[in-house]
C-alpha cells in the first residue's frame, strides 16, 4: 500500500515536472518570437532614418555577397550536375530524357537555388554576423557605441539587413545560371542528351515568373537570415561561450526558418506559377 | 558649486536580486568622485544608470538638472553627448585603428567640423594620453594600459562635461595603474571635467578622489573626502580599508 502511494506521488512529481518543462519551453519560444518581432520592427524604423550609411552597406554587401560567391558557385555546379544525373536515370524509364533540362531548371529556379543559397549564406555570413555582433556585445563595444550617442541598430544592423536583402537574390541568380550550366554539362557531356533538346525544353517550360518567384523567396530568406543572426548576436551574453551559443542558435534558427518560410511562400506562389 | 549629477533613491533589481536599494549621491561639477565597493556590489550597475544604459525600477538620476530617466530614447541619445565613458574592457572597436577609434564620435557627430579639423582634434587627444605614435595601430596590438589611454582619448574627443570610468585600473600592474591615475588627474585638470570613477582599488581612490563614496549592500554608506575616509567610524568601511592597509 505504502509502495503504491509512493509510486503515485512519484508519478505526480514527474508529470508536474514534465508539464512545467513543456510550459517553460513554450514560454521561452513565445518570448523569443516576440523579442525577434520587436527587434525587426526597430530595424525597420531605423531603415528610414538618416544618415544613410552607404559605406557600411557596401562593406556588408562585400562580406555577405561577394564573400559567398565562391561557395554558391561550387554548390550550384555540383547540385545542377547531380540533379541532372538522377533525373536522366529516372526519365529514361519513361523515355522522357528530353525533359531533363526543364525539370532541373524549374526545380532550381523555384526551389533549390533560393533555399540552398540561403543555407550557404546562413553557414557563411549568418554565423559571421552573429559572432561579430556577439563578440562586440560581450566586450562592451555596443554599449560604448550607445554612450557615444550612436544608435547601434542604425550603425550595425540596418546595413547588414539591407545588404542581405539585396545580395541574396543576386547570389540566387548566380546559383540559377551555374546550376543550369552544371546540369547541361552533365546531361549533354555525360548522359548523351542533345544540346538543342536540352535548351528547347528549358525555353518551353521555364518562365520569368519561375525565376522571379525564386528571387522573391531569396529576398525573404535574406531578411530572415540577417535579422535572426543580428538578433542572436546582439543579445549574446556570457563571454566566449555565450558568443558560441548565439552563433549556433543563429545558424539553426535561420536554417529552420528558411524551410518553413519556403513551404509558406511556395504555397502562396503556386497559383501564380500555374497561371503562366 | 552645483550638483552635476544627483542620484535620488535609486532602486534596481534583476529578478530576485536587489542590486541597488535606495542609492543617494551628489557629484559636484568639476570634482572627481570614486565609488568604492567590493566585487558584485552593484558599482557598474550604478554607473550604467548614470549614463542611461539601464533604467531604474524607481528613483531618479538628474544630470545637469535633467532627469535622464524621463527622457525618450532619442532625447537620451542626444543627451549622452555630455558624457564620455571609459569601459573596464576599454571597449575599443577592434576593426578600427587607434586613430579611427578616437575619430569615431567626431565623425558620427560632425557638428560642422571638416576632416582636417577632426584630424587635429584626434591628434591633440592622442597627445593628451601620449599615444601620438600609436595612431595607426589596431587595439589588438596595444597593451592593457595603452588601451585604457586610447579609451580615455576617445571618451574626451567631444569635450564632454562628465567622464565616467568603469574600473580603470583593474588588472593593471602598479606602474600602469599609476599612469592611468595620472591620466585621470590630467583630464580633470586640463579639461575641467566632472569625473565618476568606479573602483575597488582603494589606493587609486585615495589618490585621485575629491570624494569617495562607498557602496555596500545596494546603498551608499559613506561619502567623504579621502582624509575623512581614513578616520571613518563605519565598521564595514573600516574593515574594507584595514584589509587594504594590511595588504599594502
Amino acid at each position: 500500500m505504502a509502495r503504491t502511494v509512493a509510486w503515485i506521488a512519484e508519478g505526480k512529481r514527474a508529470t508536474t515536472w514534465a508539464l512545467g518543462s513543456l510550459g517553460q519551453a513554450v514560454l521561452d519560444a513565445l518570448s523569443d518570437i516576440g523579442g525577434l518581432a520587436i527587434f525587426a520592427l526597430e530595424i525597420l524604423v531605423q531603415v528610414f532614418r538618416p544618415p544613410y550609411r552607404v559605406r557600411n552597406f557596401l562593406v556588408a554587401c562585400e562580406s555577405i555577397g561577394t564573400g559567398s560567391i565562391a561557395v554558391v558557385v561550387l554548390t550550384a555546379a555540383f547540385t545542377g550536375g547531380v540533379f541532372s544525373m538522377q533525373t536522366t536515370i529516372a526519365f529514361e524509364l519513361f523515355n522522357s530524357e528530353s525533359l531533363v533540362g526543364a525539370a532541373v531548371a524549374l526545380s532550381l529556379t523555384r526551389e533549390l537555388a533560393p533555399v540552398l543559397t540561403g543555407l550557404m549564406v546562413t553557414g557563411r555570413a549568418g554565423s559571421a554576423i552573429a559572432t561579430e555582433l556577439g563578440s562586440m556585445r560581450v566586450t562592451e563595444q555596443i554599449d560604448a557605441m550607445a554612450t557615444m550617442a550612436v544608435n547601434p541598430f542604425h550603425y550595425l544592423l540596418v546595413p547588414r539587413v539591407l545588404a542581405a536583402l539585396v545580395t541574396l537574390p543576386l547570389l540566387t541568380m548566380i546559383f540559377d545560371v551555374v546550376g543550369i550550366a552544371g546540369a547541361f554539362l552533365v546531361a549533354v557531356g555525360l548522359q548523351g542528351i542533345g544540346t538543342a533538346e536540352f535548351w528547347s525544353r528549358v525555353h518551353l517550360w521555364v518562365d520569368l515568373a519561375d525565376v522571379f518567384g525564386g528571387l522573391i523567396k531569396a529576398a525573404a530568406f535574406g531578411l530572415v537570415i540577417s535579422i535572426t543572426s543580428c538578433y542572436k548576436g546582439f543579445n549574446a551574453a556570457g563571454g566566449a561561450k555565450g558568443v558560441g551559443v548565439a552563433t549556433t542558435q543563429a545558424v539553426v534558427t535561420s536554417s529552420v526558418l528558411i524551410f518553413v518560410l519556403d513551404y509558406a511562400l511556395t504555397t502562396l506562389m503556386l497559383g501564380w506559377w500555374q497561371a503562366f | 558649486m552645483s550638483a552635476m549629477i544627483d542620484i535620488r533613491d535609486l532602486h534596481k533589481s534583476f529578478g530576485d536580486n536587489e542590486v541597488l536599494r535606495g542609492v543617494n549621491l551628489k557629484v559636484e561639477e568639476g570634482t572627481t568622485v570614486v565609488i568604492l565597493g567590493s566585487s558584485g556590489s552593484g558599482k557598474s550597475v550604478l554607473l550604467k544608470h548614470i549614463i542611461g544604459l539601464l533604467e531604474p525600477d524607481s528613483g531618479a538620476v538628474y544630470v545637469d538638472g535633467e532627469d535622464i530617466c524621463r527622457l525618450s530614447p532619442r532625447e537620451l541619445s542626444g543627451f549622452r553627448s555630455k558624457f564620455g565613458m571609459v569601459f573596464q574592457s576599454s571597449a575599443l572597436f577592434d576593426s578600427m585603428t587607434v586613430f579611427d577609434n578616437v575619430a569615431f564620435p567626431l565623425i558620427e557627430h560632425r557638428e560642422g567640423r571638416s576632416d582636417d579639423q577632426i584630424r587635429e582634434i584626434v591628434e591633440s587627444k592622442l597627445a593628451l594620453v601620449s599615444l601620438e605614435k600609436a595612431a595607426h595601430l589596431y587595439p589588438a596590438e596595444l597593451s592593457g594600459g595603452m588601451r585604457k589611454r586610447v579609451a580615455l582619448a576617445r571618451a574626451v574627443a567631444r569635450d564632454p562635461k562628465i567622464v565616467l570610468y568603469d574600473e580603470p585600473t583593474t588588472g593593471l600592474d602598479p606602474i600602469t595603474t599609476d599612469s592611468v591615475n595620472d591620466m585621470i588627474e590630467d583630464a580633470r585638470r586640463e579639461l575641467g571635467v566632472t569625473s565618476v570613477v568606479i573602483s575597488h582599488d582603494i589606493g587609486s581612490a585615495l589618490r585621485i578622489a575629491d570624494y569617495v563614496a562607498v557602496l555596500y549592500e545596494g546603498r551608499i554608506i559613506e561619502c567623504s573626502t579621502p582624509e575623512q575616509l581614513r578616520h571613518t567610524t563605519h565598521p564595514h568601511v573600516r574593515a574594507f580599508l584595514q584589509t587594504w592597509f594590511q595588504r599594502s
